[in-house]
């Protein structure tokens, strides 16, 4: 199964707030899944970091984050479309989705992946694959 | 079944051999007992990397109060 991991999963496993993310995603490198991590995370990453001006030691945590045994995907032309087409079917509907989920629930898409989010509400935008919480035991 | 069959490392042969000289079994069965085997040695293994992995990162912490940012608007209804 492929599962891309949000945001919010990376920044528990780095924080280790909760125990329960950690004990499922080390149980899903045990079962073999295909973990992912989207580019527009390390995006949203690395604006947190520049944000507080580059502290030596949260670069070091993204450096070792990107080392971890995941794939990093790209954000490509397919995901592009993808988003797209996800953030006008959620216009569609009177919802509006805020730029980075649409980018991050439509890379999911085009990667044919599960999301792994903390994030209830992208559940509406991904119905056809469901999203998946971590911190749910 | 493919992901087994992917399995053709050395140390897969030796445990086939091993297992079908001992044991007196087939080679399809000492082929499946050994590809079981080391399938789950190898998922041990990544399991235990990614432990050691997770040990490294956890405490770094990255500012995430930007983050609200994004998760404040997430799904409401557009405007008329």
């Amino acid at each position: 199964m492929k599962l891309l991991l949000d945001t919010n999963v990376c920044i528990d496993l780095l924080r280790a707030v909760d125990s329960q993310v950690s004990i499922q995603f080390l149980a899903a490198v045990r079962a073999g899944h295909d973990l992912m991590v989207s580019t527009i995370t390390l995006f949203e990453l690395e604006t947190g970091i520049a944000r507080r001006g580059r502290i030596d030691g949260e670069v070091a945590g993204l450096d070792e984050l990107i080392r971890g045994p995941f794939q990093i995907a790209t954000f490509d032309r397919h995901a592009s479309k993808a988003a797209g087409d996800l953030a006008a079917e959620m216009l569609a509907t009177g919802r509006q989705l805020a730029a980075c989920d649409a980018l991050i629930a439509g890379h999911a898409r085009a990667l044919g992946a599960q999301l792994v989010t903390a994030d209830a509400k992208l559940a509406l935008a991904l119905k056809e694959v469901g999203v998946v919480d971590w911190r749910v035991p | 079944m493919g992901k087994a069959l992917s399995i053709k490392d050395e140390a897969t042969y030796e445990l086939v051999a091993d297992l079908a000289s001992k044991t007196g079994v087939s080679m399809t069965q000492a082929v499946n007992d050994a590809v079981a085997h080391r399938l789950d040695e190898l998922a041990k293994l990544r399991e235990t990397e990614a432990a050691d992995w997770l040990a490294r990162v956890k405490g770094h912490n990255i500012a995430a109060d930007f983050m609200a940012d994004r998760w404040q608007p997430p799904l409401e209804p557009r405007k008329p």
